[in-house]
């Protein structure tokens, strides 16, 4: 009796073991095996294709190619000559962030530098798992057509992010597997990544489907030749910018190549920006007749928009802060939505607009001056007085002064959509990330750039009027870069432009000229701690 | 289960039946008498009387006296704990007077070692116990505070007088970088967190055995790196029949508040600095007083039982309920058990059978920092009523913070329900070996609702108010099967126990919220009522994982001189990659009786000496989650496809098919003394443990990783202690007793390294990464981080620019001067470069004291918790002292005068943390029942204050905040979020019926 207890114990506890291995296999839930995600031909697009579209827009800031604060925009927008974020008492201090981005001063561990590294590089990193995958299932179905056209799509998108870590960071690690190791993670010099990225574009661009990528349907939000022709006329444009390795020098002009190789040709980047700029005519874009229309709510009808992130206040995630963080309190609360009272107008953008006294329509299209007033006409109060912003009172630092709370034009480019949710950052309006516009005036550059002045005046006239603005004569570099000023103004464009032109590090109010390395951004200092193999862009120290 | 169940209830009502008939029956006779110490003629408090084969029994008061009514020709059988019974017969009224022998085998205490039971005699490693009889007096709402400060190198903290918070507990400091450093909970056998104490009322408590080191913990294998906490609770004594109240009544007030300037001081600093814009809306209120409230607890359990040779069984029912100083904070928490004993076929078998089920709501204050921030700076000018529209008064300017007392009427609550039933069923084959088998299964559910009204600035902020609901629950099975061998042979004892054991867990919830609320009617408790749900406000989960065990001890004890214990334990666990899944966890222990030596024999100054060594491995898994070690997808976000909104999946995380065990090893020495024939007891301990294959989520470079966080097994942490304890039983005899306990810990604490192999790559982590920072109104991103972590330093530590004072700014106003300390040219105060280490966050040095007094029938007592050796970081004087932010933000009184317009982190406001606290003082007296004990046996009340002074030079609030928890929100930095300490005023009354 008592053996027999003891040996069936025994035995239960080897049957015990013996089925452990089985009690320890994990059979996940809620979570997908790998296998599942690429099931059938629409599972395969969504998780190969669109899952990276969900990348484009963000919910979240330092993510996200638009839209978002602390990343890629505000690294464009308040380092260059338009905008800042002037510390008003307690607020906007952030530990003298916006100061340093203002006065040309930033340090290599700013927070937006990191987040805008991790997130573009996690998409070129989605992407790179995307064409393995891809790769991989052409190679077992061969007959397949769809695989092709995929991966072309794949390969312009991280082409676009490439296009960007390039501009923003300069030397940066080329990755194009997933497979890679660290030790494999090796840096590029710009004029390599700007050849890559180039024939990346030219490759894809006959395999990208010819739709608009604004409009509600199949390729809504996508990139499809128009967005593929876009990138490439910026390329090309900023050619000397990008094929010069040494930017340090030449007192921030850009003095790299001009030569461009178009449909096997060595041609000057200026006739190849404006070949890529007609190829977008070429497939129907024009001119809005209403400036403001581009940026209202449903302007997925835009003949003028060309890239967008698709918004919409209940479907999407994707968030839009530029006009909250800008506006005061009282103007928020007056259209019901959140207001942080921050990001104004330099005096220099504002004094653009002006132009000695002619001043341009879209300032008002562009910025809010003067005496506010709400959704219904009203003037909006401020205590005991009517809210008035006084874009001439701005500077790096407002505290304590009478216009604490009010210095600097506000941002009013896009409507505000009274049906948005979460402070207004849920909204319906698309944010533009390309537009016709650009092309026209990147045409013109080009035209001057190459005949001179006065040899971009009918498109730039053409951008003008339709604003009711006065044309110009025999306009230069300089008026050009003005007319960009007010017609893109924070649309993310400036400091790519400013850097072109070899403006960026020019003396403004506040700021002195800065040197020359400042053109590019340091490589985040977490990202050298981590991979040592990485070297530090000049003039960033170690 | 259920016939045993039934069966037993038969069996009461016929034990009922015996007693009633017995005592209706005029047959009994009057016994009376005295039980006394043989040797030292003491007498004996609290030894059972009982009549053999019936329930009818007593024990003996104060001063060694019983008197029970029995029936005639009755056998009676007196004992006590560590004396031998003796049987009598009565036959008619007698007077008796007893003489009690120790029992020299069974004096010392059975303690509960992990799976085994042994005694304080044949134990090897570093065990502490702790009886009913030196719990924490005073209120003691949780099982914890009832040990706070009992046990060197077990420190338990509770920041602030939160009645929803429950106090945080750490033995022998922190070995791990991510979760698990909380101990393994377990009661009466059933596993659990720290949360499932919570379940029980402390008052059901009988013991709680605290296994420090490695040489017991490793019985618990991959759960035992951060130590055990076993609870035994209370059981009904053989002979005794019970109906007893416990209780206690408090009022609660503020120990401190922080005081900014009041409306008149607010505007003569407007006015004499010549601030513009600044609001005066005329009124003078004190947002902090206007939050708070008197707070009352109340704590009270009823329980009764029964108990003879053969059964034994005890229900409770308690409610701890606790409203906190500040108003709408509350905590009410229902604990119901009942447990059975009982053995069957000539006491071969025993059967024991228990539940207990807990339901516990915490309404929460809402964001500490934000509502406290908003208390203490909001414009005191404004009005502390609701405006016409239901609005609160507010400075539109002031975007950081929100009016506090319209914080208030969020509603975020949290709704858990415990329940577990267990059983255990033993066997005994031979005398030596016996076979058992244990079953639990534990339900856990939480339910946390939240709503942001649509007329508070928060509910705006969120779009019209926001409503959120998450349910989730957790069941958890585990059982185990084992034998047990005690023999002793000759001079040999031995104790072998084998074990098998599975563990199985599963969770399951979802959570839902919506935001556009028309009224606030419906709060959270209807969904439908918001208009907007947008991808992402609806989710769900359901995972599981499951371990599987083996394990084996060997204790063996020779001539009561030498002692050796081996555990060896492995476990399997599902959540582990493919080639890690098992893991094994071996330890041993030796320890030498030196008083039993027949050098020390003759020794009369020492009562007990006993030298202890130990070294084990344990393991931790708790940072991981199940699927961790797999690639798998989930849905990673909604795009357009084919103008149709869509899900994508994608990767969730950069996965670690390589995950496996964290690994402690442990080593510990110590000495257990007693002198003076144990009137002067304590034990010594030295240990010393490395843990390896550190889990943690690093940094990793991106490219070419994906996200920059992965969970790998890198690196290592050190750390190492001595433990002190001593107990003074200083003066004993028949009217007064004074006794006198105190015990240190000194701990240190060492991050080795942080880098490690993934698959064949070398991976480094960040130089400086950092925990805690500052926030509020100017100190969103930049330099403000506080804490860090950083390699070859202990965890925690305080990285900050150097600063040497304030100095004018030319302008009449200061700055905080930073020194240039890196040699490199101009004051840079990122991480580094001019920044220091300047202290460590956690105490070096833990301190509890208790004294304990009688005088006949009045007794004191008093419990001291003290820290010492570590830093605070003020962020509350560095927020509240900053002019830049006035008038927009209220500041401290001294503000305005000393004029700082600066708000950089420097060490200018990083302070001493020392501290010692007089936790609770409590007076007792007890009545003397014996003319009543055929009704009463016990009544004692009692009068508390709890957290009566504290001793620091610390110039915040309080410095008792969190230096032992680490996180990336609150370690080391007292930043505006303190909910103030409470004094509580207590009587409790406890009653035996």
């Amino acid at each position: 009796m008592k053996k027999r207890m003891i040996y069936s114990c025994l035995a239960a506890m080897v049957v015990g073991f013996s089925s452990c291995e089985s009690f320890l296999e994990e059979h996940p839930i809620d979570q997908m095996p790998e296998g599942d995600a690429y099931a059938n031909p629409e599972l395969i697009y969504l998780n190969t294709v669109a899952n990276l579209y969900t990348q484009i827009g963000a919910a979240d800031g330092g993510n996200g190619l638009g839209g978002t604060d602390r990343g890629i925009y505000d690294m464009q927008t308040f380092t260059a000559d338009e905008a800042l974020l002037p510390i008003r008492g307690g607020d906007w201090e952030d530990g003298g962030l916006w100061k340093r981005f203002y006065s040309h001063t930033w340090d290599k561990s700013e927070g937006p530098f990191k987040g805008t590294w991790d997130y573009l590089y996690k998409v070129v990193a989605l992407c790179n798992q995307s064409i393995d995958k891809l790769q991989e299932l052409s190679d077992k179905y061969p007959e397949n057509k769809y695989y092709a056209p995929y991966m072309a799509e794949v390969r312009a998108l991280r082409a676009m992010y490439y296009w960007h870590l390039m501009d923003n960071f300069g030397n940066v690690p080329l990755v194009v597997s997933s497979k890679t190791q660290i030790s494999e993670v090796k840096q590029v010099n710009r004029a390599d990544l700007f050849a890559f990225i180039k024939t990346e574009l030219q490759t894809t661009l006959p395999l990208l489907e010819k739709a608009n990528s604004t409009k509600d349907g199949a390729y809504y939000g996508r990139i499809t030749q128009p967005v593929a022709l876009f990138i490439l006329a910026k390329l090309a444009i900023n050619t000397p910018v990008y094929s010069d390795n040494d930017w340090t020098d030449n007192a921030g002009v850009p003095n790299g190549s001009t030569d461009f190789e178009l449909d096997g040709q060595q041609v000057i980047c200026w006739d190849a920006a404006i070949a890529y700029c007609d190829a977008i005519t070429a497939l129907g874009y024009t001119l809005e007749s209403n400036f403001a229309s581009n940026f209202k709510k449903g302007n997925e009808s835009s003949v003028e928009n060309i890239f967008v992130i698709p918004m919409d206040a209940k479907l999407y995630t994707s968030r839009y802060m530029y006009i909250i963080r800008s506006l005061n309190y009282a103007h928020a609360k007056a259209y019901n939505i959140g207001g942080w009272n921050g990001a104004s107008a330099t005096k220099e953008a504002i004094a653009t607009f002006r132009n000695s006294g002619n001043t341009d329509t879209r300032l008002k299209n562009t910025f809010y001056t003067g005496k506010v007033y709400g959704p219904d006409s009203k003037p909006v109060m401020d205590g005991d007085v009517v809210l008035e912003y006084r874009p001439d009172a701005v500077s790096v630092d407002v505290s304590g002064t009478t216009y604490e709370k009010t210095a600097g034009a506000r941002f009013a480019k896009y409507e505000i959509d009274a049906t948005g949710s979460s402070e207004g950052q849920l909204q319906s309006v698309d944010y533009v990330l390309f537009r016709y516009a650009d092309i026209m005036l990147i045409k013109a550059e080009a035209q001057i750039r190459k005949s001179g002045a006065g040899a971009g005046d009918a498109l730039i006239n053409d951008v003008r009027a339709r604003s009711n603005a006065a044309p110009v004569k025999m306009a230069t570099l300089t008026n050009l870069l003005n007319e960009r000023m007010i017609e893109l103004a924070w649309e993310g464009v400036r400091r790519q432009d400013l850097i072109r032109f070899g403006a960026y590090i020019k003396p403004i109010a506040d700021r002195p000229s800065s040197a020359p390395f400042r053109t590019v951004f340091p490589i985040p200092s977490d990202v050298i701690q981590l991979n040592t193999n990485l070297k530090q862009n000049p003039g960033y120290g170690e | 289960m259920h016939n045993v169940f039934s069966r037993k209830i038969t069996h009461l009502w016929l034990m009922l039946g015996v007693f009633l008939s017995s005592s209706v029956f005029a047959q009994d006779v009057l016994v009376s008498g005295n039980i006394l110490d043989a040797s030292t003629s003491e007498s004996i408090i609290g030894a059972n009387v009982l009549v053999k084969g019936t329930t009818i029994g007593t024990i003996t008061d104060f001063d060694g006296n019983f008197s029970l009514s029995v029936p005639k020709d009755s056998e009676l059988r007196i004992s006590y704990i560590g004396y031998i019974p003796q049987v009598l017969s009565v036959f008619k009224d007698s007077k008796l007077n007893i003489l009690l022998k120790t029992d020299v085998e069974k004096l010392d205490e059975v303690i509960v070692v992990g799976y085994a039971t042994g005694s304080k005699r044949t134990v090897s490693g570093a065990i502490e116990r702790i009886g009913k009889e030196d719990m924490n007096l005073g209120v003691v709402n949780n099982p914890l505070s009832a040990i706070k400060g009992k046990v060197a190198g077990v420190v338990i903290q509770k920041a602030g007088g939160d009645p929803a918070a429950s106090p945080s507990i750490r033995i022998r400091g922190t070995t791990s970088l991510s979760g698990g450093n909380d101990p393994l909970v377990v009661i009466d056998g059933v596993f659990g967190d720290i949360n499932m104490l919570n379940a029980i009322s402390p008052a059901d408590i009988q013991t709680f055995t605290i296994l420090k080191d490695a040489s017991e913990t490793a019985q618990y294998g991959s759960r035992g790196a951060s130590g055990v906490i076993v609870v035994t609770t209370v059981r009904s004594k053989a002979g005794t029949t019970n109906l007893s109240y416990n209780g206690t009544f408090g009022v609660e007030s503020v120990y401190k508040n922080i005081e900014l300037l009041d409306a008149n001081q607010y505007r003569s600093a407007v006015a004499d600095g010549g601030y513009a814009n600044a609001l005066d809306a005329g009124n003078n209120t004190n947002f902090i007083e206007e939050m708070q409230r008197t707070g009352v607890t109340q704590n009270h359990l009823v329980s009764f039982g029964s108990g003879t040779e053969l059964a034994n069984y005890r229900a409770s029912i308690g409610v701890i309920a606790q409203d906190g100083i500040i108003k709408e904070s509350n905590m009410r928490n229902y604990t119901a058990k009942f447990d059975a004993n009982q053995f069957m076929f000539d006491s071969r078998l025993q059967i024991e059978f228990g539940i207990f089920a807990a339901k516990k709501i915490n309404r929460y204050l809402n964001d500490h920092q934000k509502t406290f921030y908003s208390a203490a700076s909001m414009n005191p000018t404004l009005s502390a009523s609701q405006n016409e529209d239901g609005t609160w008064p507010e400075d539109p300017n002031a975007n950081e913070i929100d009016n506090p007392l319209g914080r208030l009427s969020i509603s975020d609550e949290e709704n858990t329900m415990y329940a577990n039933v267990h059983g255990k069923l033993t066997y005994t084959i031979t005398s030596d070996l016996k076979v058992s088998a244990f079953g639990s299964y534990t339900y856990n559910s939480g339910v946390n609702s939240l709503y942001i009204p649509t007329n508070i600035k928060a509910g705006i902020r969120e779009g019209e108010g926001k409503a959120y609901k998450k349910q989730q629950d957790a069941n958890s099975m585990m059982g185990n099967v084992s034998l047990t061998y005690k023999k002793q042979i000759g001079k040999s004892y031995l104790n072998i126990l084998a074990l098998a054991e599975g563990q199985q867990y599963t969770y399951a919830g979802f959570d839902a919220t919506t935001r556009g609320f028309g009224t606030n009617y419906f709060g959270s408790d209807n969904l439908k009522a918001g208009a907007s749900l947008k991808w992402g406000d609806v989710s769900s989960f359901r995972n599981e994982y499951s371990i599987a065990s083996f394990m084996g001890r060997f204790n063996y004890m020779f001539d009561e001189r030498y002692i050796a214990t081996i555990n060896i334990r492995t476990d399997g666990s599902s959540k582990l990659g493919n080639n890690n899944k098992w893991g094994f966890f071996p330890s041993a222990s030796a320890a030498w009786v030196l008083k039993n030596e027949a050098f020390l024999k003759d020794v009369e100054v020492v009562s007990s000496l006993k030298l202890r060594v130990g070294y084990g491995l344990t393991g931790n898994q708790d940072a991981i989650s199940p699927y961790n070690s797999l690639q798998l997808m989930s849905p990673n976000g909604i795009t357009t496809v084919g103008g149709k909104p869509t899900v994508t999946y994608g990767y969730a995380r950069n996965a670690n098919p390589d995950l496996k065990w964290e690994t402690k090893r442990m080593f510990d020495v110590g000495i257990d003394y007693g002198l003076f024939e144990g009137r002067l007891t304590g034990s010594f301990d030295y240990y010393e443990s490395t843990t390896s294959d550190l889990l943690y989520e690093y940094a990793v470079p991106v490219p070419p990783f994906l996200h920059p966080k992965l969970l790998a097994n890198m690196g290592e942490m050190k750390n190492s202690g001595v433990e002190f304890s001593v107990n003074g039983a200083i003066i004993q005899s028949k009217d007064f007793d004074l006794s006198v306990g105190a015990n240190v810990a000194y701990q240190k604490n060492e991050l080795v390294s942080l880098n490690g192999n993934y698959q064949g790559q070398d991976l480094t982590t960040s130089e400086y990464m950092r925990l805690a920072r500052i926030n509020g109104a100017g100190f969103i991103g930049g330099n403000t981080g506080v804490t860090y972590q950083m390699v070859g330093q202990p965890v925690g530590v305080f990285y900050l620019p150097k600063s040497d004072g304030i100095i004018n700014k030319k302008d009449g106003s200061y700055e905080y001067h930073v020194l240039d300390i890196d040699g490199k040219e101009g004051v840079d105060i990122n991480d580094g470069n001019d920044r220091y280490i300047a202290g460590q966050v956690m105490p070096k040095v833990f301190v509890g004291a208790n004294v304990n007094m009688r005088y006949k029938k009045f007794d004191f007592q008093t419990q001291l918790n003290g820290a010492f050796g570590h830093k605070i970081y003020n962020g509350t004087s560095l927020t509240y002292m900053n002019m830049n932010t006035f008038p927009t933000y209220n500041v401290l009184p001294e503000a305005p005068g000393m004029n700082i317009k600066d708000n950089t982190v420097t060490d200018y406001w990083l302070e001493k943390g020392d501290y010692m606290n007089i936790d609770y003082i409590t007076l007792g007296y007890t009545f003397d029942t014996s003319k009543y004990n055929k009704y009463v046996s016990l009544l004692r009340l009692t009068a508390s204050v709890n957290n009566v002074y504290t001793f620091t030079n610390y110039s915040g609030l309080s410095p008792m905040i969190n230096s032992t928890t680490v996180n990336d929100s609150d370690f080391g930095v007292d930043d505006k979020r303190f909910y103030p300490q409470t004094r509580t005023y207590s009587i409790g009354l406890s009653i035996n019926f």
